[in-house]
């Protein structure tokens, strides 16, 4: 990423703290295909029965 | 000539973009870097530290490490158009700690991803969810955001349940804007050109970066 000439160098202090949960309603999309736990992966297979 | 000791008020607003990132058990979530920080994996809240050399503080003047973050959001949206960025998270963030202040952006310390503008899938309408983009990090898998279409009925993350399993502590800071409406006119970009990038890529596009970076220092240095 070219951020351009140098301008300035300093140091500014972390003033924030750790919020409340904020997330917006327009983002609140119902879950494609999810899965708790492993939403990336299929759910695992029963295990095969041996008799 | 670049001015010393700056010690403002309150930290920096920025934007950036990122890859997001979901981890081998799906329990956790984290961002990536596009080039110089590609094998890096940062939650909400990081701190950064040197790639090559850990004994020195970031960022360093003569090294391209730290965070990197832009001024104008335009300046990120235009960084996202690049094929290599098109599955990239566009993110604000809050830049703090020790900082180099450049003409069109920051290099810094300490970092806060405050929320994800925006996301695109790669036919070119806005992202629902976050799908696996096929490419990742031993431990991580990259995310590649997806609209309800081209889902298709693969596995994806909600950005909503993406934003729940960054680091516990300040994952609700996060807040993930409204995808933003920019269906683009006329025939729509195939799919299939998404995806995290492939590694040899990201290596070569960091060595540029890097010589970028130490180019840029030198032209400062040349015109003091």
């Amino acid at each position: 990423m070219r951020l351009g000439k140098e301008q300035a160098v300093g140091y500014v202090e972390d003033t924030e703290t750790d919020s409340l949960p904020v997330v917006s309603g327009a983002a609140q999309e119902p879950a494609v295909g999810e899965a708790e736990g492993m939403p990336l992966t299929a759910a695992p297979e029963p295990p095969l029965a041996v008799s | 000539m670049p001015a010393k000791g700056e010690r403002p008020d309150r930290p920096f607003t920025g934007y950036k973009l990122a890859h997001a990132v979901l981890s081998a058990d799906g329990t956790r979530a984290g961002f990536a870097g596009l080039t110089l920080g590609a094998t890096n994996v940062y939650g909400a809240v990081g701190d950064a530290c040197c790639v090559w050399n850990r004994k020195h503080a970031p960022p360093r003047r003569w090294c391209g490490c730290g965070f990197y973050c832009l001024h104008d959001l335009a300046d990120a949206r235009s960084l996202g158009c690049a094929t290599e960025n098109r599955s990239a998270l566009i993110l604000e963030v809050t830049a703090s700690g020790r900082y180099i202040r450049y003409e069109r952006g920051l290099r810094y310390s300490r970092q806060r991803v405050r929320a994800i503008l925006d996301a695109q899938c790669a036919c070119g309408r806005a992202c629902a969810a976050l799908a696996d983009a096929g490419s990742g990090l031993i431990g991580w898998r990259h995310l590649a955001p997806v609209c309800e279409a081209c889902t298709a009925g693969r596995p994806a993350l909600a950005l909503t349940q993406f934003a729940a399993r960054l680091d516990g502590a300040v994952h609700g800071a996060v807040l993930v804007a409204p995808m933003l409406s920019r269906d683009l006119p006329g025939p729509s970009v195939p799919p299939g050109t998404g995806g995290a990038g492939e590694p040899p890529f990201a290596v070569l596009a960091a060595e540029i970066a890097l010589l970028h970076a130490r180019l840029d220092d030198l032209q400062s240095r040349l015109d003091k």
